[in-house]
């Protein structure tokens, strides 16, 4: 069920079934949120974002032009002072590769293989309305080898653009 | 206030009060997050997960068979070991803590963490439910304060 801006409602209308099942149903439904899990543990050595051995997880939604994304995971790198980060690229309608910054969860950790399990969460703007997949990436950024388990990752497709 | 799964309204239909209130009344509501705290300063050294001395914080709702869970808090340990916090459900369901959907830190010596986790729970029986914080370590001794449940009782 796809979002839609909140219509004014306009004294003297006639309500249809269509503007409630649009309004009330389908823009409740759009806050359940589109969820998916990979609970295997694997790695990478790239510096780059890329996918792991299983992919994803990924999440296919219809959106307008924001949404809202959360990620989460158990990760560390097996190197002292270097990074796990668990980003997200968006494909379909709209094309916006995966980033170290706001858009991703990010360690760096302090001595080898110690252990994280936390959430970022964010607002993606820039969307193109329509079908976008929201698809995890990873990366060691800069070396050692950085591990990943537990990979979640929510999109609620509101906002009001 | 509890959420109902959104109907499809039919062409021709009268609404009724009854109809009105469960999806333009409480479903709205029911997007509010229900949270809980303490705030103590309290202490584990089980490696299995475990009530603190004052336990939770708790968070019973009314849900379907899924909801959003965030854990978040301050945590700490007497050496360089691991810190986790997740929570078990209880009620309609029975569901242990698990490190599926734990938020944890590892710290080294007497450095400390505030960190969150959010999951979306698929797991559970429609009814009452219980949310309840749960802690555990790897070793050490580990300390946790300023601990938050939330949870937000739709889908499913």
């Amino acid at each position: 069920m796809a979002w839609t801006v909140p219509r004014t409602w306009v004294a003297g209308e006639m309500v249809t079934h269509t503007l409630l099942n649009q309004d009330v149903r389908d823009n409740q439904t759009a806050f359940f949120g589109s969820r998916a899990i990979v609970t295997t543990s694997e790695s990478t050595t790239s510096t780059v974002f890329v996918d792991l051995a299983t992919s994803g997880p990924a999440v296919t939604v219809t959106t307008l032009t924001e949404a809202f994304v959360w990620l989460g995971a158990t990760y560390n790198n097996n190197s002292a002072t270097r990074h796990a980060i668990m980003g997200v690229a968006v494909s379909g309608a709209t094309t916006i590769a995966a980033s170290a910054d706001h858009r991703a969860l990010i360690l760096r950790a302090y001595f080898a293989s110690c252990q994280f399990s936390s959430a970022k969460f964010f607002k993606q703007t820039g969307l193109t309305a329509g079908s976008n997949t929201f698809t995890a990436k990873y990366t060691a950024f800069d070396a050692g080898t950085a591990a990943f388990q537990d990979r979640e990752m929510i999109v609620i497709p509101v906002g009001l653009l | 206030m509890s959420w109902t799964a959104p109907r499809t309204w039919v062409a021709g239909e009268v609404p009724t009060a009854a109809i009105m209130n469960a999806h333009i009344r409480d479903n709205p509501q029911a997007l509010i997050w229900s949270e809980a705290d303490v705030q103590t300063s309290q202490t584990t050294t089980s490696t299995s997960y475990t009530d603190l001395a004052t336990s939770g914080p708790a968070v019973t709702l009314t849900t379907l068979t899924a909801a959003y869970v965030m854990v978040a808090c301050w945590m700490s340990n007497s050496a360089s070991n691991r810190n986790a916090m997740s929570y078990a459900v209880s009620g309609a369901t029975t569901l242990a803590a698990s490190d599926t959907w734990m938020m944890s830190t590892f710290n080294y010596n007497i450095g400390a963490f505030q960190s969150m986790r959010i999951s979306r729970q698929v797991a559970l029986t429609a009814g009452s439910n219980t949310f309840t914080a749960k802690y555990r370590t790897t070793a050490g001794t580990s300390t946790f304060q300023r601990r938050r449940i939330a949870v937000l009782g739709v889908g499913g």
